[in-house]
């Protein structure tokens, strides 16, 4: 047993290790670093939602914002007129040169009246510019950008966006603006900075106190054990487990690394969160997986050790004989890595109760928020503890033996499911060439794992070898980044919509209900929701009798609106379901996890929900 | 715990790791700037290294003036825009980096990516005392020529007294820097 024990310990080390690093990189490239191209900074969406009015949708991007006085719009289409632009009030600011400035943070609802001369034209081209800037570090301001339209009159998004330049003087800001003028008071119902107004009433998991939060973080954490994403890693917990049965010394040192282990790593995102959260990073629980580089290593961790729990890799036949002392030691701190392993698969997980804490913790105040990380890690290392430290629990478990070799090849099995989930995860962020660079880093995992275990008489050479397979590994896997991400076709017939603010807006602006669904592929828990209620005939019967209209964004890959539509439900990640009501009310946002009637009730109030607003 | 060549795999394992990060993150000398578009097809940049030539644009009244004026100074070219608050807020502090540095041969010349009218009317409320050129026009786009391809302000361009760009900086300068770029212009290589 204790030739198995240590390797595999060994092996978990390596992993831990390998994830810390690539933690680096997903933090630096997370969406917020370095300065967003102008048309994401400030991502201008016009629609037609009534005859004679193009609305003119903003999402402004955190940190920036936008003039007010420098939005401008007109209409191209000759025998188009355009009425005063209308914008909402927005922040004042004092500004020593222009004095008394007016800019937009977040979201900015503006509409521009037209009337025809004669007969109305299929489509109208609108040209909208506008200038912003970025305020935090580096302090810059884009040039006037325009952006120019063309729209169909029956409603509806732009049929082409065109002009979208940089600064020039082709491009500089219209200097005889023949069709516009900045409006007075509005009565779109956006006010200025006070948040997104696709979400007005969100107070709730603000209001949450901290002793709930850290009931909640508690059971989420508990609950985390059982959810389908952590199985894998059950399976390493399990081995471990079993082996500690052995003396109870060693079940207790084993069952206190294991818990300092997945604490430290819980305390450790907290404080990454904390330093990403100062630095005006979007943080996320789980958005270490929009990062395809750590997709691709988390499967390779998986695989190989899938491989050393199938007996397969023998690793360290040459490394057995160290003293019984060491072997004891190096086991420790194989189930401390152990604890940071299963945080760290656990991470697309959102389990039940886990979401509203994490939400709580992302705006807290630094000791609250590294409190709530505190009781999440005590409740997903407290099952286990608990059998290390009570002996009475661990009689329970059997005794060990011969079948437990076959139980850890078994088990090893769940690895490779989960390793063939990431290359799925992967296969939709950057198609058929990431998958083939992450397997052929497979393979040459396998290789040096194998040379590895081999055992070799010219050993100085023999590792050599080892560590040169390794890194063609390693360059495979860093060449993910190279791969463009292929252009990802939103099926339109397949009875939803695909998210957009401005859409959003617009159906909330006609009246229709809708429900959103923000998901990922590598989200378990929305793919669960999906496969239990959301993807069934009765969810669709559901939205056909109450009239609402599913509409659902995909977070696989980095994208800032969805960002910052999360934000504005203070979620931390993925599933966010909200249901928004007949009439154009506010959104509510549903549990992680769904249920039919749960789904059933909340679409059936919406739509009974009168047009009142 | 672990013998000396788990250790070395560990090592070079994280190495290999931190090292794709560094290659990710542009390598030496781009690190704290962020990365610029590409220049539209047919726009030559101008890049650290390169000379300036002959380039030239018009003054506040419309005369041509080449940046060749100031051969044997060190150049600071500061673009700038009135609709800018970061650029607004470092002008006076340029105006006095060129009244303390004027000795050292350092000349400061703002390039303006504005109208001719809002920069005048700007630089009566705040006389900065340094040369103004005006970009607007331009074409190419001066912000392109000199590497800034995404126009963004405030952007400045070190100028060797021979007339080769040697920094260039996005986002407001500091007197520090200033002060650096200074000592590195004057240093013998140069």
């Amino acid at each position: 047993m204790s030739g198995f024990r240590q390797p595999l310990s060994r092996l978990i080390l390596l992993a831990a290790l390998l994830l810390a690093a690539t933690g680096v990189y997903a933090q630096s490239t997370s969406p917020g670093a370095g300065l967003l191209p102008v048309t994401q900074a400030f991502a201008l969406k016009p629609t037609i939602a009534k005859p004679g009015t193009i609305a003119l949708h903003f999402d402004i991007a955190p940190h920036y914002y936008l003039y007010r006085g420098r939005i401008h719009a007109k209409i191209l289409t000759p025998g188009i007129k355009a009425g005063a632009i209308d914008l909402p009030p927005g922040t004042p600011e004092h500004d020593p040169y222009l004095g008394d400035v007016v800019i937009y943070h977040n979201v900015v609802d503006g509409s521009l009246p037209y009337t025809a001369d004669g007969a109305m034209p299929a489509t109208l081209r609108v040209s909208v510019s506008y200038q912003g800037c970025h305020e935090i570090e580096p302090k810059i301001c884009y040039p006037p950008n325009t952006q120019t339209f063309t729209l169909p009159t029956s409603g509806g998004g732009p049929l082409a966006a065109t002009g979208t330049g940089s600064a020039g003087a082709g491009n500089a800001p219209p200097r005889n603006p023949i069709t516009t003028s900045l409006g007075g008071p509005t009565t779109l119902p956006t006010a200025g900075n006070a948040g997104n107004t696709l979400a007005p009433s969100m107070a709730g998991p603000l209001s949450t106190g901290l002793a709930f939060a850290l009931l909640l973080a508690f059971a989420g954490g508990l609950i985390l054990n059982l959810m389908p994403c952590v199985l894998p890693v059950l399976a390493i917990k399990a081995v471990g487990v079993l082996e500690s049965g052995e003396s109870r010394p060693r079940a207790r040192a084993h069952a206190l690394a294991y818990a300092a282990g997945v604490i430290a790593t819980f305390l450790a995102i907290g404080f990454a969160i904390l330093g990403l959260r100062s630095a005006g990073h979007a943080v996320g629980w789980g958005t270490q997986l929009q990062q395809p580089v750590i997709v691709g290593v988390l499967a390779c961790v998986l695989f190989a050790v899938g491989l050393s729990m199938s007996g397969v890799v023998q690793f360290g036949s040459g490394l057995g004989n160290l003293g019984s002392g060491l072997t004891r030691r190096g086991g420790a701190a194989g189930h401390f890595f152990t604890g940071v392993l299963a945080v760290i698969v656990a991470s697309p997980c959102t389990a039940p109760f886990m979401g509203a804490a994490l939400a709580y913790a992302f705006v807290a105040p630094p000791s609250h928020e590294l409190l709530v990380m505190l009781a999440l890690g005590v409740g997903l290392a407290l099952p286990l503890t608990l059998i290390g430290l009570v002996p009475a629990l661990a009689r329970l478990l059997p005794k060990p033996g011969r079948w437990m070799e076959t139980l850890k090849q078994i088990l090893a099995f769940p690895m490779y499911l989960a390793a063939v989930w990431l290359v799925w995860v992967l296969a939709h962020q950057r198609g058929a060439d990431a998958v083939a660079l992450v397997l052929v880093a497979m393979v040459f995992l396998a290789a040096a794992a194998w040379w590895y275990g081999r055992g070799h008489p010219g050993r100085k050479f023999g590792h050599v070898f080892t560590i040169g397979l390794g890194l063609v590994a390693l360059v495979s896997l860093y060449s993910i980044v190279q791969v463009v991400p292929p252009t990802r076709t939103l099926a339109t017939d397949s009875g939803f919509v695909a998210f957009s603010p401005a859409k959003l807006q617009s159906l909330r602006n006609a009246g229709t209900p809708v429900f959103v669904d923000i998901g990922a592929d590598w989200c378990v828990t929305c793919k669960a929701n999906e496969y239990a209620v959301l993807d069934t005939r009765s969810f669709r019967e559901l939205l056909a009798s109450t009239g609402a209209v599913y509409m659902k964004g995909d977070w696989t890959d980095v994208d800032p609106e969805i960002g910052a539509y999360l934000k504005s439900f203070h979620s931390p990640g993925v599933p966010l379901y909200v249901v928004y009501p007949r009439g154009g009310g506010a959104g509510h946002a549903l549990p992680t996890v769904l249920t039919a009637s749960l789904v059933r009730n909340a679409l059936v109030h919406a739509a009974m929900e009168p047009a009142a607003r | 715990m672990m013998d000396r060549r788990t250790i070395l795999i560990l090592v070079l394992a994280c190495l290999a790791a931190i090292g794709g990060w560094w290659l990710q993150n542009g390598g030496i000398g781009t690190s704290d700037q962020p990365r610029q578009p590409p220049a539209p097809a047919g726009v030559k940049t101008l890049a650290v290294g390169d000379s300036v030539g002959a380039y030239a644009l018009p003054d506040l009244d419309g005369q041509t003036t080449a940046l060749a004026k100031w051969r044997g100074k060190t150049v600071l070219l500061n673009f700038w825009a009135t609709w800018c608050a970061p650029c607004r807020q470092e002008m006076p502090m340029l105006a006095k980096a060129q009244r303390e540095h004027a000795a050292q041969g350092l000349q400061v010349v703002g390039i303006a990516m504005d109208q001719p009218q809002s920069a005048a009317t700007f630089l009566e409320h705040v006389p900065v005392g340094y040369p103004i050129l005006i970009g607007i026009d331009a074409d190419p786009v001066p912000t392109t020529t000199f590497g800034d391809t995404a126009g963004l302000l405030p952007y400045s361009v070190l100028i060797s007294r021979d007339g080769r760009i040697l920094q260039t900086k996005l986002g407001a300068l500091d007197p520090a820097t200033i002060q650096r770029w200074l000592e590195e212009a004057s240093s013998p290589k140069s």
